[in-house]
């Protein structure tokens, strides 16, 4: 349902259509996004630079949690000042990313760096929840404490953790080999290749030869 | 006849300037170590990720230092402070980066040397290297807004700039990066501004969005007219902010932190389009 729906998505959004209804090749607008040599370098340049800001700056804010930098710091100085730079890079982040996924959603949904990814992504948005909701409300007790305690740091070594798998993941899946181009069987099996294939041979149909 | 520009970038690369590094370099990523790097596609990501999160750690150092010098974050943390906790993520970063980055660069040797985005990437990291010394030893040395800005290296790392955004414009499978750069050079400029700061941040963006649309309509001179654009608006507001404006508009540690912010965003994006070229 949802791969039919992205191939949808990447073969016929935007696309030229011909005198029988076909759809003609390379002319929906993930296409377009895809093939244009300016605009995608730029996202994709721009989703690095920006994840550097991003990374580059919640590590600071983890390592203080953890203890490890500006100990004689308080944990809200630190985190309401830089914070913000990290939300506003996580916004651009999100914002690049989306366009890139939308060049090409089918490959991307079957890719089984992207689904390892996104399944970080999702442990690290709960680190957060759970960061705010159930470590934060006894700040004000280790606000100043060169060494917070035990589940602070923890939330802190997560982040980071989490965070480095995010981006371990993200460069893989540039690989084809996680792809369902020709995959193995445990990249078959958990990147849904055969659902892949059956959405991609179902708008083959109705693309014009 | 052979265009401008296909001169520009055969004549702008380290095959072409030092014709001497290709024997020696070739021979060095035949070593077994070296050779073994490029044929394994796992072992080349792991190192490109270790590359890619020694990049986080020094850009984040670099970052936070650098925006606590542009009075941008932790202004109430002594700058001291703010140095003394970046200094290790700084050094290691620097030193994991250049590592991973010297296996990597061995082993693609071959692709990397008649590469202009290599040659800018290399210049620029020593300048930002170079730089971000500057930046800590002002800081250590407790040099304040009296302090002797770093004029030439600032010179140094804003040449280097506009060279990346020349390179990239002049040859067609980069151009996309001239305006990348451009943006980036230009939304640093406004750490300068402090009254006139959200003015040009909201112009900048317009220009950026002009510059996305043209883009996409398919100009050619999407990237040139961004360019004036944002160079005349910055023009404007600095010389507004530096009759109107309360602090000193050049004073030492902003001019260091912005140029050393400026030459790493250049190392940055050369880098990336490193593999797009």
């Amino acid at each position: 349902m949802i791969s039919e729906w992205l191939a949808e998505l990447q073969y016929r959004l935007g696309a030229a259509l011909d005198a029988s209804g076909k759809i003609v090749p390379d002319t929906s607008w993930s296409a377009q996004l895809l093939s244009s040599e300016r605009l995608w370098m730029m996202i994709e340049g721009t989703h690095l630079i920006t994840l550097m800001v991003f990374a580059g700056t919640i590590l600071f804010v983890d390592l203080r949690l953890l203890g490890i930098a500006f100990r004689t710091t308080p944990v809200s100085r630190i985190s309401d000042s830089v914070l913000p730079w990290t939300v506003g890079a996580f916004l651009l982040l999100l914002m690049t990313g989306t366009a890139l996924f939308f060049s090409n959603p089918l490959e991307y949904y079957h890719n089984l760096a992207f689904r390892v990814k996104l399944v970080f992504l999702l442990a690290a948005a709960l680190n957060i929840f759970w960061f705010h909701l159930r470590v934060q409300a006894s700040r004000p007790e280790w606000d100043a404490a060169e060494r917070p305690p035990a589940r602070v740091r923890a939330a802190g070594a997560t982040s980071i953790a989490l965070w480095f798998l995010v981006i371990f993941a993200g460069r893989y899946m540039a690989y084809d080999w996680v792809t369902c181009m020709n995959p193995g069987a445990f990249v078959s099996a958990v990147a849904q290749c055969d659902v892949h294939d059956a959405a991609l041979e179902k708008i083959d149909q109705e693309i014009a030869q | 006849m052979i265009p401008a520009r296909a001169i520009l970038f055969a004549t702008i690369n380290f095959r072409d300037l030092l014709p001497a590094l290709q024997g020696p370099l070739d021979a060095l990523a035949q070593v077994e170590f070296i050779k073994h790097l490029n044929q394994t596609t796992w072992l080349f990501a792991i190192v490109e990720t270790f590359h890619i999160l020694s990049m986080v750690a020094l850009g984040g150092a670099v970052l936070v230092l650098n925006l606590r010098l542009l009075g941008a974050v932790l202004g109430d943390v002594p700058a001291a402070d703010v140095e003394r906790a970046t200094r290790s993520w700084l050094i290691g970063g620097t030193i994991g980066t250049i590592l991973t980055g010297l296996y990597m660069g061995l082993a693609t040797i071959v692709t990397l040397l008649p590469n202009g985005a290599f040659f800018v990437k290399m210049i620029a990291l020593v300048a930002a290297i170079l730089l971000s010394l500057v930046v800590s030893r002002q800081v250590r040395s407790g040099a304040g807004d009296s302090a002797k800005p770093p004029v030439f290296l600032a010179l140094a790392a804003i040449v280097l700039w506009l060279t990346a955004l020349v390179l990239f414009a002049l040859t067609s499978v980069l151009s996309s990066g001239a305006l990348l750069v451009a943006l980036a050079g230009f939304a640093l400029f406004a750490a300068f501004l402090s009254e006139y700061r959200r003015a040009y941040l909201g112009f900048l963006a317009l220009v950026a969005a002009l510059a996305v649309s043209l883009t996409l309509t398919g100009s050619a001179s999407a990237g040139l007219v961004a360019f004036i654009l944002a160079l005349g608006g910055a023009g404007l507001t600095g010389a507004l902010e530096a009759r109107h404006g309360t602090t000193p508009f050049l004073a030492a540690p902003r001019l260091a932190a912005f140029s050393s912010s400026l030459a790493w965003v250049t190392v940055a994006a050369a880098g990336r389009w490193i593999g797009f070229s």
